[in-house]
């Protein structure tokens, strides 16, 4: 019995951490288009997420969490728009290093592991049930 | 054979803890399907043996000086697991879980438990109409 309570927990934290995905996701996707202010400064820069294995030490169970939260490295594309407040001399805006199409291929990703965790809830819910119904 | 033979009981109780130690197994890993690296786990088959063999006793270190530690002692009654030597397929990244190959075992789990449980209720009924009143 233990067993199938722990497996809901390890899900739950399953379920978690790809919720935080989502969340560095939707930051990404909503800040597509944040130009720098003024020359010299710096457009948004992509977030990336990276998970790791740890032990919970309250129930002896392998979880899995958010390792950390960093930036992507890498360089921002620029577009050519003289009028604009940011333009360096050349007339070259800055834009952020987001792709919104990895970000889409992401969020789908982040969504298929989270029903498949919430799957293996269910399935341990109807063990469970099974078990209980033995006393009926 | 004795209607009443708590050894099909005692079977049943150990199948059925297998499969909800294999279902944690299989939960980690589905946790995990994006964690880089990692290496899908599941638990040895169930074998018949487990079920003869003498169940080994847990025998802990005793602490006698508050400076002692005790440790995490593995629960001698768990079924061992092992590495996946062959899975599907290995992401760039290192992991190897494939979640359709997890689901299915969750699934399989799942009908095993209920399969478990109804030998375990009919026996029980069984009993029930040896014992009853009418």
């Amino acid at each position: 019995m233990d067993d199938v309570l722990r497996t809901m927990r390890i899900s739950a934290a399953g379920m978690r951490t790809q919720g935080t995905r989502l969340r560095v996701i939707s930051e990404n996707v909503a800040n597509a288009d944040s130009l720098p202010t003024g020359p010299g400064d710096l457009p948004y820069r992509r977030k990336t997420i990276s998970f790791k294995n740890e032990l919970d030490r309250a129930t002896g169970a392998d979880l899995v969490g958010v390792e950390k939260i960093g930036v992507d490295a890498s360089a921002f594309p620029s577009r050519y728009e003289p009028g604009h407040p940011a333009a360096d001399a050349a007339g070259y805006v800055l834009t952020p290093n987001v792709n919104t199409l990895i970000e889409m291929t992401d969020m789908r990703e982040a969504e298929r592991s989270y029903e498949a965790n919430l799957n293996v809830i269910k399935a341990s819910k109807a063990m469970l049930n099974e078990t209980i119904d033995v006393l009926r | 054979m004795d209607a009443t033979s708590p050894e099909l009981f005692g079977a049943l109780k150990q199948r059925l803890r297998w499969l909800g130690q294999r279902q944690e197994v299989l939960a980690r890993n589905i946790a995990n399907s994006d964690t880089p690296g990692y290496r899908p786990r599941d638990l040895k088959p169930f074998a018949f043996s487990g079920l003869v063999a003498e169940p080994r006793q847990a025998v802990a270190l005793s602490a006698t000086d508050a400076g002692h530690l005790g440790g995490r002692r593995r629960d001698p009654a768990a079924f061992a697991s092992r590495r996946d030597r062959a899975p599907y397929e290995t992401a760039p990244a290192g992991n190897a879980v494939v979640l359709e190959e997890q689901m299915a075992k969750v699934n399989e789990t799942t009908v095993s438990h209920q399969l478990a449980t109804g030998l375990y209720r009919k026996h029980l009924a069984m009993i029930k109409t040896a014992t009853g009143p009418r």
